[in-house]
């Protein structure tokens, strides 16, 4: 598919969320979700693929970002909010995006996409619950589940279509991204679950003592380098990936070069 | 008569729903599994799926079809509470902790979105797509009324079909749903879903005025919270408004506020029993209810009919 379709289709499914999704009173009084245009582009590609009409394939790509968008929104939910009604709407704010992805996909008949997405969102709160109680025997548990958390609509989504050949490289691409997001949150001195779970089980004698902005300059690069390593061993694979996959598009070959190339290996 | 006694005929596939949701909630995090357990160990009416069983009994009665509707409702009002606790803040229900509470917001938006999935995968046991098409308008319905609840919060100039609205959509909705997915489980014809959807509308709204009557007539012991709590949050319930008609006694609901106090608003709750909105409030009950009754009425003979009676009966005589 040419450059220029991907983007008309992509524009379209925008737009059929951001149609769907808009509320004049929540929108008011919480941030407008981020409509991340890479998942948009990995759906894209995967319903290329499957032998579904158009409006199909638009509703079944936007009603998985709407999952993934709810799931998101809920993760904001924090005493943290600016005010009450900010974090009452933000919990509303995720039902309505979970009730549109039923409502969107119940109005096309598909009842087995419905179940996919739901047994994803079965398994992802149960990841967050691992991660955010920073559960797990070891950093691979835990790492194992802060990757589930960004990556499963989409493996589903692509299990679903039987579009799984797509599978290892969507969730290498995604868990390189969150794990720049985290770096980058870390660096800002924000708070970072990724760098809480890290301490956890790099430093363990520092975990219930010393919060992650009190550790020495030291621990920190520490840690920043443990998180580097995963980001390198990240692209290592996502390199490897996308050189396996035959016939990926160019726009989204290019977007594996640009997040490999957003950060560089911190010097030891 | 207590709810159990009125369930006594079905007892059987009730229990049978009963064991079913808590192998529902059950899940490989320890955490979500410890918090969703304790939503179960709160109870509840089971009044939706009361509503699914009974309403498919118009039809084709068959248990391993109809228990996944049954289920899937109870468990979209479980996930709905689990986050209404984290929107009202609230330490306590049906005299158990919360799960906010026990552990904190996160956890309960986590678990509330796990039993939420949990319920459509339920309901896609269910392949029929009109079922779906039923339940899925109703969800966005019900969450739209959620935000319109929190815009209408302190608004003291709304109106009677504001509140009617309002009411609908927070209850009345899921249980006319619950009759009309029931009946479609057990795959009555039209013109059956669509009166029990009516009944279930009907009773709905019986039960929802009752509710805000016994807001505002109960002790705290009996609410588990505050007399007066309603009004207190900013939510504008009949009793209040059939009081405001009285521009002294709007004076002084309009001064009420999150800090406003137990004396206070003892004082106010006294004005308006003396408006008589309370006795206005119950007669608009009773006519939902005579409603629902009429409607139970046009239905075709079924074992199902004196149950739904007595249910109905139930819900207009309540106390708490």
């Amino acid at each position: 598919m040419a450059r220029r379709i991907y983007d008309q289709k992509a524009d379209s499914i925008k737009e059929l969320i951001q149609k769907k999704m808009y509320h004049h009173f929540l929108f008011e009084h919480i941030e407008s979700p981020i409509i991340d245009e890479d998942r948009i582009l990995m759906l894209l590609i995967v319903m290329e693929e499957a032998d579904v009409s158009d409006k199909k394939a638009e509703s079944s790509a936007a009603s998985a970002m709407l999952v993934q968008i709810a799931l998101d929104i809920h993760d904001q939910v924090s005493k943290e909010q600016k005010s009450l009604t900010e974090r009452q709407l933000s919990v509303l704010a995720g039902d309505f995006f979970s009730g549109l992805y039923y409502l969107l996909l119940a109005e096309i008949e598909d009842i087995q996409l419905i179940r996919t997405l739901a047994n994803a969102i079965k398994k992802i709160n149960e990841y967050k619950t691992t991660v955010y109680q920073l559960a797990g025997q070891d950093p691979d548990t835990f790492m194992a589940s802060f990757k589930g958390i960004g990556t499963t609509v989409i493996k589903d989504f692509c299990r679903h279509f039987q579009a799984e050949r797509y599978n290892p490289l969507f969730m290498e691409f995604l868990f390189l991204k969150k794990l720049l997001a985290e770096m980058d949150k870390f660096q800002e001195g924000r708070f970072s679950i990724l760098f809480e779970g890290l301490k956890k089980f790099y430093l363990p004698q520092m975990y219930s003592t010393t919060p992650l902005s009190h550790l020495s300059r030291r621990d920190q690069h520490f840690l920043k380098e443990v998180c580097t390593n995963y980001i390198d061993q990240c692209k290592k694979n996502l390199k490897e990936e996308s050189a396996r996959i035959s016939g990926l598009p160019d726009i989204f070959l290019e977007r594996v070069e640009q997040l490999s190339n957003q950060y560089k290996h911190i010097a030891t | 008569m207590k709810l159990t006694w009125l369930y006594r005929s079905f007892k059987t596939d009730l229990d049978l729903i009963e064991q079913e949701l808590e192998r529902a909630v059950s899940s490989n995090s320890e955490l979500v599994n410890n918090a969703s357990h304790q939503l179960l160990k709160a109870g509840g009416k089971r009044i939706r799926p009361v509503f699914v069983l009974l309403s498919a009994k118009f039809g084709e009665y068959r248990i391993d079809r109809i228990k996944n509707i049954a289920l899937a409702l109870e468990l979209i009002h479980t996930a709905s509470l689990v986050h209404d606790d984290v929107i009202d803040e609230a330490d306590m229900r049906r005299g158990l902790p919360t799960i906010n509470y026990l552990w904190d917001d996160r956890v309960a938006m986590y678990t509330g979105d796990y039993i939420l999935a949990r319920s459509l995968e339920y309901m896609t046991n269910i392949t029929d797509p009109l079922a779906h098409k039923v339940l899925s308008r109703a969800i966005v319905e019900l969450v739209t009324g959620e935000i319109d609840q929190i815009k209408d919060k302190y608004r003291f100039d709304q109106t009677l079909r504001d509140y009617l609205r309002r009411i609908k959509r927070k209850t009345a909705l899921l249980i006319a749903v619950s009759c009309e997915l029931g009946a479609i489980a057990g795959q009555t014809p039209p013109d059956i879903y669509k009166r029990l959807y009516k009944f279930g509308y009907f009773i709905g709204m019986s039960y929802q005025i009752t509710d805000d009557i016994l807001d505002f007539v109960s002790t705290e012991e009996e609410l588990g919270k505050p007399a007066g709590d309603d009004l207190r949050q900013g939510n504008i319930t009949l009793p209040a408004l059939y009081a405001m008609r009285y521009p002294l006694v709007k004076a002084e609901i309009e001064k009420v506020n999150r800090d406003t106090g137990k004396d206070v608003m003892s004082k106010i709750i006294q004005q308006i029993i003396e408006t008589g909105a309370i006795e206005q409030s119950h007669q608009l009950s009773r006519r939902y209810l005579d409603k629902a009754l009429a409607v139970l009425e046009e239905l075709p003979d079924s074992r199902a009919k004196k149950p739904l009676k007595e249910i109905a009966n139930y819900i207009g005589k309540r106390k708490y």
